[in-house]
């Protein structure tokens, strides 16, 4: 049996504002087994970040997580103090952003900041502090570590930042790493290299991955299982080959249908019509459903997890196999 | 040549930092080089056809988005020529060379950026036609509401600021102003990269309508592979400013020449494959400022010879309307595989 490493329960991250009431995450349930990369797809403010937050606690004001409960190795996250959480952060889950600046200091040199993020976790000398360091970057794809090492990282290239970024989070061997569009920014030659050394390195210490991004085509070359993020909910979830050959929710199949493809070059593409709701002013029932082509009135009720196989679970009162 | 709309021949463009009168002074006194230039695009030249689709694809800092200027004429070129239907545009007198831009619109990548955020639907629309002469005031009214209609929104919004739209919608607000001076060529700077994909799909439908009416060609700048393979006719590969290969689409995806192009094919996360490892070239894009001797690729190249590192490759035939800079594919023998294992 694998073991659990997260397990998320209907958790609820609320944002209230002049213009309403917003669930950011709306009783989202997702588990990540050990050694697994889950994949979690979704368009701009699905709340596919915000879970990543949630997770890390880092929701801040006006936002909060109302209900449910995260369990890291059966630790209840919501319930453990700050200091806890400081401890937990960084050391056994740690988090990779789109922007490698939003974890690295402008005006801190990079090694300055590796040293410090391992002797914040354990007691080490500065010296095997940096020896960590140097075979890391070197791990990471990054030539000449020891100049690297010495410099700021505006004097670095996006997709070099990036990497250290990666390296400082992957110092502390964490079980669980969420990573956040780490690719979106790259070029495609400078992503396939990360991707590379990122596999390389989670497989060889069997890490888990919350691999967060808005690209299908990024999210099948690395994920185990996939969940599909619509308005605050995860509307799909199964095996990514599954998933991605015979999707079941109406959102998965247009999604897959959107995208251009080998074998439909030069025709027009089917499009979901319409655009994503609002999260203040939602549906009721279904949020899908107002886009949804095979919807019928029962869908103005909100359509309950159905648990479709022992693997597959999905949100939609009319799931169906389809081929994509 | 009839059929040609636009073409650019050996088009240069090199960036130099401004110095200020101060600066010049300091720099000669303290007896400083003078400042370094960037060449972003050296001896560009490409044809487009009519009622063609032309993807431009590289990755960041190759030119692309440079070219694209040069050729709607926002930005001088420092060397080369274009023509619009044969006529050499830069040696028209001012009327004439602004009367022929008017016929190349270009669409950007940011919507909201592009649309000036405190005028109307209506105004940001009939605005260039009616200062180009095209409509009279009076017919305005009719004119945004069938530009609307046009580009798939509710002619209804024509009152409304572009704040109150989705991004796609406001995308589909930047097609129709272009379209509203009724020019013959589009140019598209990554006009979906910042769409999420069932909205991408819209515009991409927006686009691929337009062409089939036939009266506009375009010139499709991306840096997503599959966007272009779709969409587009033919497609030129940028690599640090300077074309390495040109090709139509089903023979340029299906047999790659230049390495480059190979690795890109390779490197692209496609729906299909599943869970896969990369096989990634090594090494990032060089710097424009100090680009590599010979075949800027080498450094990168995993088939790299001592030719490629002395001497610049040139953009040579190697198939029907297929060129490619490289010189291990024009060499007696062929070093490189020519089928892209699938």
């Amino acid at each position: 049996m694998r073991k659990l490493v997260l397990d998320i329960q209907n958790l609820t991250t609320r944002f209230e504002s002049a213009e309403g009431i917003a669930n950011a995450l709306d009783s989202l349930s997702l588990e990540i087994y050990e050694g697994e990369v889950v994949g979690l797809v979704g368009e701009s403010g699905s709340g596919k970040s915000m879970t990543g937050y949630s997770i890390m606690g880092l929701v801040e004001h006006p936002g909060s997580i109302v209900g449910g409960s995260i369990h890291y190795r059966g630790q209840d996250l919501r319930l453990l103090g700050p200091e806890q959480i400081r401890s937990l952060r960084g050391d056994r889950i740690a988090m990779i952003f789109q922007d490698p600046m939003m974890s690295l200091n402008p005006v801190l040199r990079v090694d300055t900041q590796l040293v410090e993020t391992l002797k914040a976790h354990r007691s080490i000398q500065k010296k095997e502090a940096l020896q960590r360091a140097i075979e890391l970057l070197q791990a990471m794809g990054i030539p000449s570590p020891e100049i690297r090492l010495r410099q700021y990282p505006h004097e670095l290239s996006g997709g070099m930042r990036q990497r250290i970024a990666i390296a400082i989070a992957l110092l502390l061997e964490p079980d669980l790493i969420i990573a956040d569009e780490p690719t979106t920014a790259l070029d495609v030659t400078i992503q396939a290299q990360i991707i590379h050394e990122f596999q390389t390195l989670i497989e060889d210490r069997g890490t888990s991955v919350l691999w967060i991004t808005h690209d299908l085509a990024v999210a099948s070359t690395m994920a185990d299982r996939l969940a599909i993020m619509y308005a605050g909910q995860i509307v799909e979830q199964g095996p990514a080959e599954d998933i991605l050959a015979r999707p079941m929710h109406p959102y998965t199949q247009g999604l897959l249908r959107s995208i251009p493809s080998r074998n439909i070059r030069g025709k027009p593409l089917q499009q979901i019509p319409g655009s994503a709701p609002s999260l203040t002013r939602l549906p009721s029932g279904c949020a899908f459903a107002p886009r949804c082509d095979q919807a019928t009135p029962l869908c103005e009720l909100t359509p309950p997890l159905k648990q479709i196989t022992a693997i597959r679970s999905a949100r939609c009162h009319h799931p169906r196999e389809i081929d994509a | 040549m009839t059929d040609s709309i636009l073409e650019a021949v050996q088009i240069s463009r090199t960036f130099t930092a401004q110095e200020d009168f101060t600066g010049k002074i300091v720099r000669s006194v303290l007896r400083q080089p003078k400042p370094r230039s960037l060449q972003a695009l050296c001896d560009v030249s490409l044809t487009l056809k009519t009622g063609e689709v032309l993807g431009v694809v590289g990755e960041s800092g190759c030119g692309k988005s440079t070219l694209g200027r040069i050729l709607a004429g926002i930005l001088p070129a420092s060397a080369g020529h274009l023509r619009f239907c044969g006529q050499p545009i830069f040696d028209m007198d001012s009327i004439t060379r602004a009367q022929t831009f008017l016929k190349i619109q270009m669409i950007f990548q940011d919507p909201m950026s592009s649309l000036n955020p405190r005028k109307r639907v209506a105004d940001l629309i009939s605005e260039a036609p009616t200062v180009h002469g095209l409509i009279s005031p009076h017919e305005q009214a009719s004119f945004v509401n069938d530009a609307l209609i046009r580009v798939g929104l509710d002619p209804n919004s024509h009152s409304r600021f572009p704040h109150q739209f989705s991004g796609g919608q406001r995308q589909r607000i930047n097609i129709a102003r272009a379209l509203a001076v009724n020019p013959e060529i589009l140019i598209c700077d990554e006009s979906v990269a910042a769409l999420d994909v069932s909205i991408q799909a819209q515009i991409l439908n927006v686009f691929m309508q337009l062409k089939a009416e036939g009266n506009l060609s375009f010139i499709f700048i991306s840096h997503d592979l599959g966007v272009v393979e779709h969409l587009c006719d033919r497609v030129a590969i940028l690599y640090l400013g300077r074309i390495v290969e040109i090709g139509t689409v089903e023979t340029l995806f299906k047999a790659p020449k230049h390495p480059y192009t190979q690795a890109l094919l390779q490197e692209i996360p496609r729906i299909g494959t599943g869970k896969r490892r990369f096989n990634p070239i090594r090494g990032e894009i060089p710097s424009p400022l100090s680009p590599p001797s010979g075949c800027a690729f080498h450094p990168r190249c995993p088939h790299a010879t001592t030719q490629c590192v002395r001497q610049m490759p040139g953009l040579r035939e190697v198939g029907q309307e297929h060129l490619a800079a490289c010189h291990l594919v024009h060499g007696t023998v062929s070093h490189l595989p020519t089928e892209l294992s699938k």
